[in-house]
């Protein structure tokens, strides 16, 4: 039964690829890439001149600024400094990201947690024409969130690093980083807590060193990873390996991908794969879907094997400028080799942007388990996040 | 496509004999009772274009395009379907012909086509076909500007709007690649000199209308017989999916005492509806027939009985109402009927209630769609269920 609602969604995914494959026009209309918005071409990290500007003229409303302001000149004072020109070889950027979430929110006496998710900010040099070398760093305060490991993990310092590497452009679509950065794999959206992306490694504090290759056309998009592990941490928490991610043009309005990863270490052998479908429902609407499986070899005394099943998708809605219904759904089995709990997430939400540099998201997520034993109690769960950039 | 075949076999007869009726009379003129064929094969068109049937429209007005004088609704149709198939070349096929028909030199003395023109060409990384559907939109507005002050400036002003829409939208994508680009700034000028005729022309609108008595209302009886704001389509459904709720029934022993226990059920549903589709609403009546499996535990610690094999049946039916947000996007609400059997496994000396019970279930729904396909899912409350009642839908429309 449970299967069902994995093999409809599946289904879903399955019979809109192959609509989508069918047409014959596979025109680029909107963002295919990330490299628009952002200098790590994968995703996240510091924003681009243009990622800048979009976000104040796409993202941002307008009510809170002169109203005579157009978007252009929006778009020229959304700089780190505003409207002051900065070199054009040097780009600072800072970015902070706070949450208060809230488990069980309907019981009384219940109170909210704050953390600090981010809080960090660096530098970005750019030489050659169109920014063919980009050399990036950040400095980030860890404040230790469980997400992240928590503060009693061994490399714990409250003052770290989550990325810093140098890229160069071969022509226009070939990419090279070789630095410290996040692995390559799936859709790449801030959402650490998403339970897939706990489980294979993923989370606040998961980047690897290594090297990255990456391609765009306006058909094709997609990298390998090779990485060497956090060569911070202690050889025996070190996982290496490789990844890849490549996703394909499949109508005007989508694209569809699979990723691979496999990384060894003293303590664990890891290997997943995934695919994922994007799709764009007009100006500013969208849907990601994504499933996959994660096997995971613990080498113990008594070998532990398990694979993870998940799903999940994630649409945002634009109702007005700056102003998305967001909902996210998560379907996790943690091992489809034996009779496991399943978790299931359904998690509506709004984000507004009542400004440009400034986010704000409330979600509240109904959490509920399967289990073959018991019938635990539905949660509702909340979390709200404060996201602002320079 | 039988019906297709015979549609074309059809409109390729009727082509024939007003070809014949054409040498017949003077070669610039169309005759009434071919005028009245034209018409008729663009009202064709006009309603295979709202029930989304692009090819059979495109079929219709192709023949449309050989009349003289060209009928100019049929072209400006084929435009706007042309641009919705992506077929941004024979797209643009049509508006230089529209230009050259309507405009002509003053559409190539327009100081702006020119710097559309001038702009594309000397930007070399605005590649096809990027640069097709820029030139398109560009060149369609500017095409509606003229048409406005030169032929029925009430019904342009809208399509003037929406062109312009188009055309911003496509200064996005060129905004997307081209930010850093030096003539960037360049396109965007050009573009507010075009919005800036249009608001010229806005003002000169509102003058006119505070002066006729009912201009207003005249222009929004055309602005509801363009084709691009008609899209009434009626159709059926066929619908499966999977729903998950959770409800609390009692336990009553043999001796009298009661005892809550609480239920989740997880279910396949398949069914189907029909629906009446609007400009941007539509309603719906469906139903389906759910299929399932159920979890049964005690509450309360007073007792302890666990079951998760009970199976479960239910039907929910009821209209539902749908604002369409964007083109492929709905939200809605729906009010539903829900008839639940159980096949409750009672234990020794106790009887389970509500083995059968009728409800009412108000859902949330969102829904995607692509062609004829449907993702939706709904989330909602009812007065039996505890909790979120979660539905995850594919629809197919026949």
């Amino acid at each position: 039964m449970i299967n069902l609602i994995m093999n409809l969604i599946y289904l879903f995914a399955f019979i809109f690829s192959s609509l989508l494959l069918a047409s014959p026009h596979s025109i680029s209309q909107s963002y295919n890439t990330c490299v628009n918005c952002h200098y790590n071409a994968f995703g996240g990290g510091p924003l681009t001149d243009y990622g800048r500007a979009y976000a104040a003229t796409v993202l941002g409303q307008h009510r809170f600024v002169k109203s005579e302001l157009s978007d252009e000149q929006l778009a020229l004072i959304s700089g780190f400094l505003g409207a002051k020109k900065l070199p054009k070889w040097f780009r600072p950027h800072a970015n902070y990201r706070g949450i208060v979430k809230e488990s069980n929110m309907f019981k009384v006496n219940n109170k909210g947690k704050f953390e600090t998710w981010q809080a960090n900010a660096g530098l970005t040099f750019k030489f050659g024409q169109y920014d063919r070398f980009v050399a990036t760093g950040t400095v980030d305060y860890d404040s230790g969130s469980e997400l992240g490991g928590g503060k009693n993990r061994r490399d714990y310092h409250p003052i770290t690093s989550r990325e810093y590497y140098l890229s160069y452009r071969f022509g226009d679509s070939f990419k090279m980083y070789t630095g410290f950065m996040n692995k390559i794999f799936g859709l790449n959206f801030f959402a650490p807590n998403l339970l897939y992306r706990q489980s294979m490694m993923m989370g606040l504090n998961d980047q690897t060193h290594g090297m990255a290759f990456h391609f765009n056309n306006s058909l094709v998009d997609g990298g390998i990873h090779l990485y060497n592990g956090n060569m911070n941490r202690l050889k025996v928490d070190r996982q290496r390996g490789g990844s890849f991610k490549f996703q394909v043009q499949t109508s005007k309005n989508s694209r569809t991908g699979v990723s691979m990863m496999y990384s060894n270490g003293k303590k664990l052998t890891l290997m997943a794969v995934n695919t994922h479908l994007r799709m764009s429902f007009d100006e500013g609407n969208s849907l990601l879907i994504e499933t996959g499986l994660t096997q995971k070899l613990f080498a113990e005394e008594t070998p532990l094997r398990n694979i993870n099943f998940y799903n999940t998708f994630q649409a945002r809605m634009k109702l007005s400028r700056g102003i998305y219904v967001l909902t996210g759904f998560e379907f996790f089995r943690e091992d489809i080799l034996k009779t496991s709990d399943i978790q299931i997430k359904l998690t509506p939400g709004l984000a507004y942007y009542p400004a440009q540099r400034l986010k704000l998201t409330a979600e509240v997520s109904n959490y509920r388990i399967i289990s073959n034993s018991s019938i635990p109690p539905e949660q509702w769960n909340f979390l709200g996040q404060l996201h602002l950039w320079l | 496509m039988v019906i297709t075949l015979l549609l074309l076999i059809f409109c390729s007869l009727n082509l024939h004999a007003y070809g014949q009726n054409q040498n017949a009379t003077h070669p610039s003129l169309i005759p009434e009772d071919n005028k009245q064929i034209t018409n008729d094969r663009y009202h064709q068109a006009l309603s295979a274009y709202r029930q989304r049937s692009y090819s059979k429209a495109i079929a219709l007005l192709n023949l449309n395009t050989k009349t003289t004088p060209i009928h100019r609704k049929s072209w400006e149709l084929l435009a706007v379907i042309f641009a919705l198939e992506q077929q941004y070349q024979d797209a643009m096929r049509v508006t230089y012909r529209l230009i050259s028909e309507y405009h002509g030199e003053a559409f190539l003395r327009s100081q702006s086509i020119i710097d559309i023109q001038k702009l594309i060409e000397m930007d070399d990384q605005l590649v096809p076909p990027n640069q097709t559907i820029l030139t398109y939109y560009l060149n369609m507005a500017e095409y509606h500007t003229l048409s406005a002050s030169r032929f029925d400036p009430k019904k342009s002003s809208f399509l003037i709007d929406q062109h312009l829409k188009m055309a911003n939208k496509h200064l996005y994508i060129a905004k997307i690649f081209k930010l850093n680009h030096p003539q960037y700034q360049q396109v965007l000028t050009l573009h507010r000199r075009l919005y800036k005729k249009q608001k010229m022309f806005e003002d000169n609108q509102t003058h006119k209308n505070s002066i006729t008595l009912g201009g207003k209302k005249e222009i929004e009886g055309d602005y509801h017989s363009l084709p691009l704001n008609k899209n009434r389509v009626n159709y059926f459904n066929l619908l499966a999916g999977a729903i998950m709720w959770e409800e609390t029934v009692g336990l009553k022993e043999e001796v009298g005492r009661s005892h809550p226990l609480k239920v989740q059920a997880l279910g396949r549903c398949l069914g189907g509806g029909y629906s009446r589709r609007f400009d941007t609403w539509e309603w719906d009546l469906a139903g389906c027939y759910i299929s399932g499996n159920a979890k049964v535990q005690n509450k309360t610690s007073d007792l302890l009985y666990f079951n998760n094999e009970t199976k479960i049946q239910a039907v929910l039916f009821g209209p539902g109402i749908y604002k369409r947000i964007k083109e492929n996007y709905n939200i809605g609400l729906q009010g539903q009927y829900f008839f639940r059997s159980a096949e409750w496994k009672e234990p020794l000396g106790a009887k389970i209630e509500n083995s059968i019970t009728h409800s009412f279930v108000g859902l949330l729904v969102n829904r995607f769609e692509i062609k004829n396909v449907s993702f939706s899912y709904k989330m909602g409350i009812g007065n039996r269920t505890r909790g979120l009642v979660w539905l995850f839908n594919l629809e197919y429309r026949i």
